[in-house]
């Protein structure tokens, strides 16, 4: 055979290597400033929690400068199962970022602004109404106020529509609140963390006519906003929402495993999720729905291959690489590997912490982070963090997975594991961050 | 020329003004105001989500719907229907808002909320019981009264009246309809009620994989009258009710009725069979 044809099947066999395998690009810390004798701390954290069955198993990853400088899977992902680097997590809530760069995408275009109100693109939101308390006393408990004004899709991407998530009614008990809810419930309006057998605009339709729990623009509150985002890009771009994010955003920045449904053949890939008490009892969950009064979790909805719910707020599962790839993305002002998403002016404009006035995103972090548009952005230091700065920015997935991006210090911090409830791993987290920004010696 | 230079400036200058007035809100970048916040109308109607009923899915609204439209038209009344998602904001509405009408099945009401409405019969439900055919070896059989399913779970909606079948030994689960018929195929439920068209029109659109498996229990059909019920609170409510009952026959009488009808209902037979019930609602009320 000529030299050519050898070279031909070569280039040929690498160029069709998995992407994942090929793209495992680790640098030496040192190379980006960082130390690998302090990286190793992070071992050590991630496998005495394991030891000490707190979790199962986990996937972490830090990089800087657009390199990754730390990359180590720890435990197991499913019963006789190792976690691997290109183990598949539910991210749920990590998805929202995403969908707000669907959205930004879409505003990029001149296809829609901010300022538009929501019932341009879908009337069920005209005239919302606000539910507020009658005095005590009263013949009736509550009445329906008009809102002062109609939701924006700023109030929708900042979680200011006024809108509710029902599961912070576990923590949260304001009347109003509860009564919102349980109005959400009686017309099966769910989080979604336990995917319905309808369409997210079936779902977005009758939520938008629900009454809300405070006023456009004047609240934040962790909410169902960014699932109706979702149906928005429908709307707006004639696309299903997960054709829109697999041909703009997936497909561009390679987030090859990245899917709102698994793929057949990756099933094997996909983690299970453990119930844990950090304090030795865990349990990998089986078929059953975790439910704990308003919040109910079914993990093992992520095991269908196919189905109608297409939901902006939590419905993609994918790597920790592949959420590197899109933080990279951030980073660099909307640019990866040469592929433009965003642009800075956007990136700017996402990562900006004057979006919700005085109101704190209050639900990860207590005050002094704001909200941009897809993430909690640091900007003070009234919460009781260890590490990070101002401009830091970050969300999770409430199966305990986690992303921190430090444009300082150019530093993205991913954690995945697969464990509920989500409350108890804020401490491993908020280590996990310590132990990264301490790794930092340039 | 000097004078006509200026009165057509004068002229120019007063379009400007005034288209600037009547388009100022196209030209707005910040939060749009809609016309209907401001200028509220004071005759609203609301139906919750009933389809082909009252929906928001169907252009026209849905049956009801499209019944009162051109009922309004023929009596020159000016109102606004509302279709809520549930059946508890409608009551809302009509009792704490003292809205002018609802429409669709008759809520679950004190007696002392029934004095201050008046109930206009609109349309017709045929209604049968249904099960889940896979859910049950046998076939589920009407024997004249509900003792025959005792020990079985009823889906209901919520406020539909369900003393009689807790009397006769039936357990009952409340829920939305795409939750008790979702509930029906994993055998939590084992028959509710529902009306044809409603039936029809939610397998179609959620179980069309396993529609024909929902069976209706032969012989256990009801049929029940659909209103349209005014608030006698309401300022206008007594006045407003009067026209419309005029305005219904009328619409009968012209043909109207029977044209809006065939839409939802193209069979013959079965379209002549709700026409004959709803006249004798319609005598009923008079």
């Amino acid at each position: 055979m000529k030299n050519w044809a050898y070279t031909f099947i070569l280039f040929a066999f690498l160029y069709n290597l998995p992407a994942v395998a090929a793209s495992y690009n680790i640098v030496a810390p040192e190379d980006v400033g960082m130390s690998t004798q302090r990286l190793q701390r992070l071992d050590k954290l991630i496998e005495s929690h394991v030891q000490e069955k707190k979790i199962a198993g986990a996937v972490v990853l830090i990089a800087r400068k657009g390199k990754i400088a730390y990359f180590k899977e720890t435990g197991l992902a499913d019963i006789n199962k190792p976690m691997k680097k290109d183990t598949i997590f539910r991210i749920v809530s990590m998805t929202k970022p995403i969908t707000s760069t669907a959205i930004m995408l879409l505003y990029e275009e001149g296809k829609l602004l901010l300022s538009d109100p929501v019932s341009k693109y879908i009337p069920e939101f005209m005239n919302p109404k606000v539910l507020e308390l009658n005095p005590e006393g009263s013949e009736f408990e509550y009445k329906l106020v008009p809102a002062k004004r109609e939701i924006t899709v700023r109030d929708l991407i900042t979680h200011q529509s006024g809108m509710i998530y029902l599961f912070p009614a576990n923590f949260y008990h304001e009347r109003e609140r509860i009564l919102v809810a349980e109005m959400y419930k009686e017309a099966d309006i769910t989080d979604g963390f336990c995917r319905p057998d309808e369409t997210i605009g079936d779902m977005v339709k009758r939520l938008a006519r629900l009454p809300l729990y405070k006023h456009p623009g004047e609240n934040w509150d962790y909410s169902l906003s960014i699932d109706v985002l979702g149906y928005l890009v429908e709307v707006v771009s004639g696309m299903k929402f997960d054709q829109f994010v697999q041909k703009r955003i997936f497909e561009p920045l390679k987030m090859n495993d990245s899917h709102f449904y698994i793929p057949k053949e990756k099933l094997e890939r996909l983690a299970a999720v453990w119930k844990s008490d950090w304090k030795g009892s865990l349990n990998r969950v089986g078929s059953e729905a975790l439910i704990d009064n308003y919040l109910s979790l079914c993990p093992s909805d992520a095991y269908a291959l196919s189905g109608k719910y297409l939901t902006g707020g939590g419905n993609v599962l994918s790597t920790v690489y592949d959420y590197f790839r899109f933080s990279q993305m951030f980073l660099n002002n909307g640019e990866l590997d040469g592929v433009r998403l965003l642009s800075r002016k956007t990136i700017e404009l996402m990562t900006a912490t004057n979006h919700i006035g005085k109101s704190d995103a209050r639900f990860l972090h207590d005050k002094d982070w704001k909200f941009g548009l897809g993430f909690a952005i640091q900007q003070g230091r009234g919460h009781d963090v260890d590490s990070g700065d101002d401009g830091v920015f970050e969300w999770a997935g409430i199966y305990s997975t986690r992303f921190s991006i430090d444009p300082k210090e150019e530093k993205i911090t991913i954690f995945m594991s697969q464990t509920s409830p989500f409350g108890l791993h804020f401490s491993l987290w908020d280590t996990i961050l310590v132990l990264s920004g301490s790794a930092i010696v340039d | 020329m000097k004078h006509i230079n200026c009165k057509t400036i004068h002229i120019i200058l007063k379009t400007v003004l005034f288209s600037s007035l009547i388009s100022t809100s196209s030209w707005a970048t910040g939060p749009r105001i809609s016309e209907s916040l401001l200028s509220p109308n004071e005759n609203q109607m609301y139906a919750s989500d009933f389809p082909p009923f009252a929906t928001t899915e169907l252009a026209t609204g849905g049956l009801n719907s499209e019944i009162i439209d051109a009922v309004l038209k023929i009596s020159n009344i000016a109102a606004v229907q509302t279709v809520v998602p549930l059946p508890s904001m409608v009551k809302f509405h009509l009792i704490q808002d003292k809205a002018l009408a609802i429409y669709g099945r008759e809520p679950n009401f004190s007696k002392a909320v029934r004095e201050s409405l008046i109930y206009i019969p609109i349309s017709v439900s045929t209604d049968n019981y249904i099960y889940y055919k896979p859910a049950h070896k046998t076939e589920l059989n009407w024997e004249g009264d509900l003792k025959s399913f005792k020990g079985l779970t009823y889906g209901a909606y919520k406020g539909e009246n369900v003393e009689r079948l807790k009397e006769h030994g039936i357990d009952v689960k409340t829920g939305r309809v795409h939750s008790l018929l979702k509930k029906m195929v994993s055998n939590k439920v084992d028959f509710m009620k529902m009306s044809d068209l409603n039936r029809e029109w939610m397998l179609d659109k959620y179980f069309s994989d396993n529609k024909d498996k929902f069976l209706k229990i032969k012989k256990s059909r009801i049929e029940s009258p659909l209103f349209i019920i005014f608030n006698k609170k309401h300022s206008n409510g007594s006045l407003l009710a009067k026209k419309f009952k005029a305005g219904i026959f009328e619409i009968v009488k012209n043909g109207q009725y029977q044209n809006i009808l065939k839409k939802y209902i193209p069979d013959n037979v079965t379209r002549e069979q709700n026409m004959k019930k709803f006249k004798e609602y319609m005598k009923k009320h008079k």
